[in-house]
């Protein structure tokens, strides 16, 4: 049977955020199902859609960067796969982006070692931003080390935007730990008490795998 | 129409262990949008279910009613669940109403709530569920909009939650439910008084306004007379072969469990089992052809993209057209690796054609149920099964490769002796050396076959409703010497709290005065009843004792062949005469065999 690989990115927004990264798996399949798109199976007793996720988005957070792996059992192109699979989820999760795997990659999981999140924030006028939010995370050991990279971009005078890039992964030669999001989300709750700043919203932008120590998304790679 | 805004659902759902279970945005969800609601004047109907988003979403009826209710323009339904612990704390901090799932109403801006009542220990949820809608759980204290109705089976005898529901449908509610809406649709225009409302509803076929019957006392504690003495008619859905199965029922965004498809094949059951209550209650039998069913299926499997089906009927191997139906399903389930479980599938007519088709597919689970181990002992219940015939199935369906097999019990059968108590290890016994003589070694070690043992509670309606149950005491020693007797290993033992299923068996044979107790072991904390951690028997014990309500006056008395029972008034479909008839075969059948 010919088997061909499709790489996808896809939403998962509004109140499907409550959802459990098991939730969206099983959603994903079951849509699948409704289109009939045909998964290739793994052998054995109990054989199981080839269909692999990325890493998991924390209860809570919306995401526009889930990535998916299948592997079909019928042939099918990244945009008739796309616009079949989009019929049959909801608005709140959407498939952004396919495309086929030409040759081998890695898997999602193995690969991925970056996620961003992206935080609104208002009511900034207390801090002097990157630097009392780098002196503040300094103490906190649990972090030490798991942030790639942060970024603060202002959007009008009392609203903020900020990007931060979490290891999802040990890196060789890095010495870093692994991005704990929940751990961080807590901090940043006292911290925003502290400064009486407002989270108006968070949610996972993207994912990145490396390659040459530049970050590249996965669907970039392929 | 209030509704509660995302923003205040978001404030909620913080910190909420599951909050998946109340954000509704299912696949398959038929809601009308606020502004469709409001201009088109829809009558509102809340579909609940007394327990977790989890346990209720695999009920039928639910996505039946549903499904009608929505079919049609000028109403609309919408579906809520008991909020687990942690979210009615959260509720109850922000002030918040219980709101149903689709387009967040309040509950109270309903015209109609319509519990499903599965089971008697989901009182405490509905009662917990009506105050947290911010209304008064008493019908008598309420005015106007919403009615509040109840049906199910824990509604065949509505007494102990009588005082708060404005009525109860006795029966199947697929028609019953669209009259009802249309009643409700003219008593808004003409502006009705609430008494007036349940005066005219209670001419309906199928529908019991307990506001109209008063309930007169021994001093005994039994009932000296019913007023009036007119009987409601159980309702039946006449149509039910002809009518098509819900072909794209909502499909949980959560797991749950019985996460598949669900087929009913046939409702009633041909079987005569004097414990059973869901054969009444579903009386009499009617099946749905398999050309319609397998068309039905399929299109439903399309719709939902489930990967599991189930074909549900009180005894699936007594549907005629079973291979016929798996032939259709064939094709399809096998090309898509559909896999078919059969959960009340009966022994005795296990064909070799059906296993070979079920086996094709991923294995589920099977389940036996013998409910006694003697050949006496089911021949007093009713179950007309051989020891033979069971280790037959069991032998061949261990030699095609099944392995999760359960069995279930009861225990507490009126006559019941200790000799009949000592047959069920037995059985189990034989059980395992048809597994050891069918199974390589390797596999034999690591089986465990589930036996599932639950005490009997006499239910209304049913042969059994006269025989007391067991006190908690002789049920746990009756248990016991099973424990004693089977082979530990390769049996994982299950067993209902004794003092569950006596709480269970009061409720199930209760009167009016019950009611009081309900609500104040609800007051008490009861919540969940079902759940084996969260069953608070003191709750309950302590609102019969504040009451002077005997427990065993309910559960564990032997109710007198001429007393004028509870129920009385509901006809369910067989005469009680009937009934009686099947006690005394028992009896007779008991007596005999101790002669001999």
């Amino acid at each position: 049977m010919p088997q061909k690989k499709i790489r996808f990115k896809f939403t998962k927004t509004g109140v499907l955020q409550y959802l459990s990264h098991l939730d969206i798996a099983r959603m994903m399949l079951r849509a699948l199902a409704r289109a009939d798109i045909r998964a290739a199976y793994s052998q054995g007793f109990n054989p199981k859609p080839k269909v692999n996720f990325s890493n998991p988005t924390p209860l809570g957070v919306e995401s526009f960067a889930e990535y998916a792996d299948i592997l079909l059992a019928e042939h099918l192109g990244a945009q008739d796969f796309q616009y079949k699979l989009n019929r049959q989820l909801q608005k709140a999760m959407q498939v952004a982006e396919a495309k086929t795997v030409p040759g081998k990659c890695k898997s999602l999981m193995a690969d991925i070692a970056l996620v961003a999140y992206r935080f609104k924030l208002s009511n900034l006028k207390n801090m002097d931003r990157k630097a009392d939010m780098q002196n503040w995370l300094e103490d906190k050991k649990e972090l030490q080390n798991t942030i790639y990279r942060m970024a603060f971009y202002p959007l009008d005078q009392n609203l903020c935007l900020l990007k931060l890039y979490g290891y999802a992964k040990i890196l060789k030669n890095q010495n870093n730990g692994i991005f704990k999001y929940n751990v961080f989300y807590d901090y940043m709750k006292d911290m925003a008490q502290e400064y009486s700043i407002k989270i108006e919203s968070r949610a996972k932008e993207e994912m990145f795998v490396l390659r040459e120590n530049k970050p590249k998304t996965p669907l970039e790679v392929i | 129409m209030d509704y509660v805004k995302r923003s205040e659902l978001d404030m909620l759902l913080e910190g909420i262990q599951k909050p998946g279970r109340y954000i509704g945005n299912e696949t398959g969800i038929k809601s009308k949008s606020l502004t469709q609601i409001e201009q088109n004047n829809m009558v509102l109907a809340a579909l609940a279910f007394p327990d977790v988003y989890e346990m209720g979403m695999a009920n039928l009826g639910m996505q039946i009613l549903y499904d009608t209710i929505n079919r049609r323009p000028d109403f609309h339904a919408e579906r809520v669940y008991a909020p687990w612990m942690d979210f009615e704390q959260s509720l109850k901090q922000k002030g918040c109403h219980l709101f149903s799932l689709e387009s967040r109403i309040l509950l109270k801006d309903f015209h109609f709530i319509g519990f499903s009542l599965a089971h008697e220990l989901l009182y405490s949820n509905m009662l917990n569920m009506i105050h947290l809608a911010g209304l008064k759980v008493r019908a008598n204290q309420r005015q106007g909009f919403p009615l509040i109705g109840a049906g199910g089976p824990a509604a065949a005898n509505p007494q102990p939650v009588s005082a708060f529901l404005d009525f109860v449908v006795i029966g199947e509610a697929e028609e019953l439910i669209l009259e009802i809406m249309a009643r409700i649709q003219s008593y808004r225009a003409k502006h009705m008084d609430k008494q007036d409302m349940l005066t005219d509803l209670s001419r309906l076929e199928g529908i019991y306004v307990p506001g109209m019957y008063r309930f007169y006392y021994h001093r005994s504690g039994k009932i000296q007379r019913i007023e009036p003495q007119k009987q409601v008619r159980k309702r039946i859905f006449e149509n039910f072969s002809q009518n098509s199965m819900v072909r794209d029922p909502v499909v949980p965004n959560i797991h749950v469990v019985h996460d598949r498809l669900a087929a009913e094949i046939m409702r009633g059951c041909p079987r005569q089992c004097r414990f059973c209550q869901a054969r009444c209650i579903y009386h009499p039998l009617r099946a749905r052809k398999e050309k319609d069913l397998a068309q039905d299926i399929i299109s439903g499997l399309k719709c939902t993209g489930y990967d599991e089906l189930s074909l549900l009927s009180l005894s699936t191997a007594d549907y005629k057209g079973l291979e016929n139906l798996m032939e259709r399903l064939k094709d399809y389930v096998m090309d898509r690796r559909i896999s078919i479980s059969l959960p009340s599938l009966r022994m005795e007519s296990f064909s070799s054609g059906v296993e070979q088709l079920l086996g094709s597919g991923r294995k589920t689970g099977l389940t036996f149920a013998p409910e006694a181990g003697s050949r006496r002992m089911r021949k007093i219940i009713g179950k007309d099964m051989t020891q033979e015939t069971l280790i037959r199935c069991i032998r061949s369906a261990f030699s095609k490769g099944w392995e999760k097999i359960k069995l279930y019990f009861m225990i507490g059968f009126p006559f019941e002796e200790d000799a009949d108590i000592l047959a069920i290890a037995a059985l189990i016994q034989d059980v395992v050396h048809a597994a050891k003589a069918v199974l390589p070694a390797k596999r034999f070690r690591r089986l465990k076959i589930g036996v599932s043992v639950n005490a009997m509670v006499p239910k209304p309606h049913t042969p059994f409703q006269w025989a007391a149950q067991d006190s908690p005491q002789v049920l746990e020693r009756k248990f016991s010497m099973i424990v004693k007797n089977v082979p530990k290993r390769a049996v994982k033992l299950n067993w209902t709290d004794p003092q569950k299923s006596r709480l269970e068996a009061a409720l199930a044979r209760g009167d009016a005065r019950l009611c009081d107790v309900v609500e104040q072991a609800w007051r008490n904390g009861a919540r969940f009843d079902n759940w084996t951690d969260l069953f608070d028997l003191d709750a309950w014990m302590k609102a019969f004792a504040e009451l002077e309500l005997p427990v065993d006056f309910y559960a564990n008395r032997i109710y007198e062949q001429d007393e004028i029972l509870p129920w009385d008034m509901i006809h369910m479909g067989i005469e009680k005469k009937v009934l009686l008839k099947q006690y005394q075969k028992a009896q007779q059948y008991a007596a005999e065999e101790n002669s001999v």
